[in-house]
């Protein structure tokens, strides 16, 4: 995905929304707490899975896509990639997640 | 350390009328005024077993249930709560002296007790772990406590579960436990031992009638305990008792909302309520019958640790 520079953006999670994810291993939903609005959200198994992602290592969609291909269904990748820039902008909204250029 | 049971019904008023009596709800030390004859008479009632601290001593809380001056002295009279010197809230008919203190203290604790993450919650110990029972008014929270109290397990709290965030444990008071209309008579059924107040009818919350916390768990008031479950508790009439697991993110949700202070304390209150549910396991529990539900909880005090 291009950002509003023409180049691909790279994903990270927000400096201030570091140590504000909890989840538990035999559950797929976890909690956010966010720092700007003092408010704590439940966020969903893609949600965990995209903060434990890029709390690694700053990814593009891309290498997110490949990282998550074993839950995309095979001829999905179309719905899968506009499904996950949807999450990325909704968890960049909640200050969670911040795109970056490469 | 004198017990309030060892003073006269005299000395007590005067130590009241004084504002000398400190009692000793661990942690907490709370100095109380009071003008009102019933107030003596209840807390020699419900209060019996607590500890009395020297009246020059420290205390984290000053508070003052007084009769309202002027003609309605004589007319249904009423009687206000003060904390720190100062008048709060509205004042009530002096029938209600003893829910009002009781009140009182909660907001005390509740509004300024920040070194701890306040939970609306009943705690009840056995065998070294503590449920904590998170729930709003009117979900059978309170009923479940006595019935569980009168039954073999510690009380903590029927209302206010005090984390420590620095040690894990949780800390009560083993205040008198607040019963509210139908529930009343359900533990007077449920416990015939047990020791309430005369029940005090049209408060804010209905009829109202406080029980005496058990001695053995005033004697251990001091000991905080670690919490292995959050059970968030409903009566359902007429049905079985169930117990089902919880997923932990919403119970930490629902946790927060039933918190004073989570808001206060930040991202040092969500990393500490993390931790909390990290400790415990986390169930629903829904319940009809006091002795199914007490069945329940001692199957799951038998349990070994998650």
């Amino acid at each position: 995905m291009a950002n509003d520079a023409g180049t691909p953006g790279l994903w990270h999670v927000a400096d201030e929304a570091r140590g504000c994810v909890k989840s538990w291993d035999d559950e797929g939903c976890g909690v956010f707490y966010s720092v700007r609005s003092g408010d704590t959200h439940l966020i969903d198994a893609l949600a965990v899975e995209l903060h434990d992602l890029l709390i690694a290592k700053p990814m593009d969609e891309s290498a997110l896509l490949q990282a998550l291909d074993d839950v995309i269904v095979p001829g999905g990748e179309a719905a899968a990639a506009a499904e996950l820039r949807e999450h990325l902008r909704r968890l960049q909204g909640f200050g969670l997640l911040r795109e970056s250029s490469v | 350390m004198n017990k309030v049971r060892d003073l006269s019904e005299r000395e007590l008023r005067r130590l009241l009328e004084r504002g000398d009596l400190l009692l000793h709800i661990a942690p907490f030390v709370a100095r109380i005024r009071s003008d009102v004859p019933k107030a003596a008479r209840e807390i020699a009632l419900m209060y019996g077993d607590f500890a009395l601290c020297p009246p020059g001593g420290f205390a984290d809380f000053h508070v003052e249930v007084a009769r309202e001056a002027g003609f309605r002295r004589w007319f249904k009279p009423q009687a206000r709560f003060a904390f720190d010197g100062r008048r709060s809230f509205v004042p009530l008919p002096a029938e209600q002296v003893f829910p009002m203190l009781e009140w009182g203290l909660n907001w005390c604790v509740a509004a300024h007790a920040h070194q701890y993450l306040m939970i609306h919650a009943a705690v009840i110990e056995k065998g070294g772990r503590a449920a904590v029972l998170p729930a709003p008014p009117g979900s059978g929270k309170s009923t479940l406590c006595a019935g569980l109290v009168n039954r073999g397990w510690r009380l903590l709290s029927d209302e206010l579960a005090l984390y420590d965030i620095a040690t894990g444990l949780i800390h009560g008071m083993a205040r008198p436990v607040n019963l509210k209309n139908a529930s009343i008579d359900v533990i007077r059924a449920f416990a015939p031992e047990a020791v309430f107040t005369a029940p005090v009818p049209d408060t804010s919350k209905g009829t109202v009638a406080l029980m005496r916390p058990p001695a053995a768990s005033v004697e251990r008031a001091q000991e905080a305990a670690r919490p292995a479950w959050i059970v968030l508790p409903r009566y359902v009439a007429g049905t079985e008792a169930e117990l089902t697991a919880h997923g932990k993110a919403e119970t930490f949700l629902l946790v927060a909302e039933q918190s004073f202070n989570y808001d206060i304390h930040g991202q040092r209150g969500f990393a500490a309520l993390g931790e909390l549910l990290d400790r415990c396991a986390s169930y629903r529990f829904s319940y009809g019958h006091l002795d199914e539900a007490v069945a329940v909880f001692d199957r799951l005090a038998q349990e070994p640790d998650s």
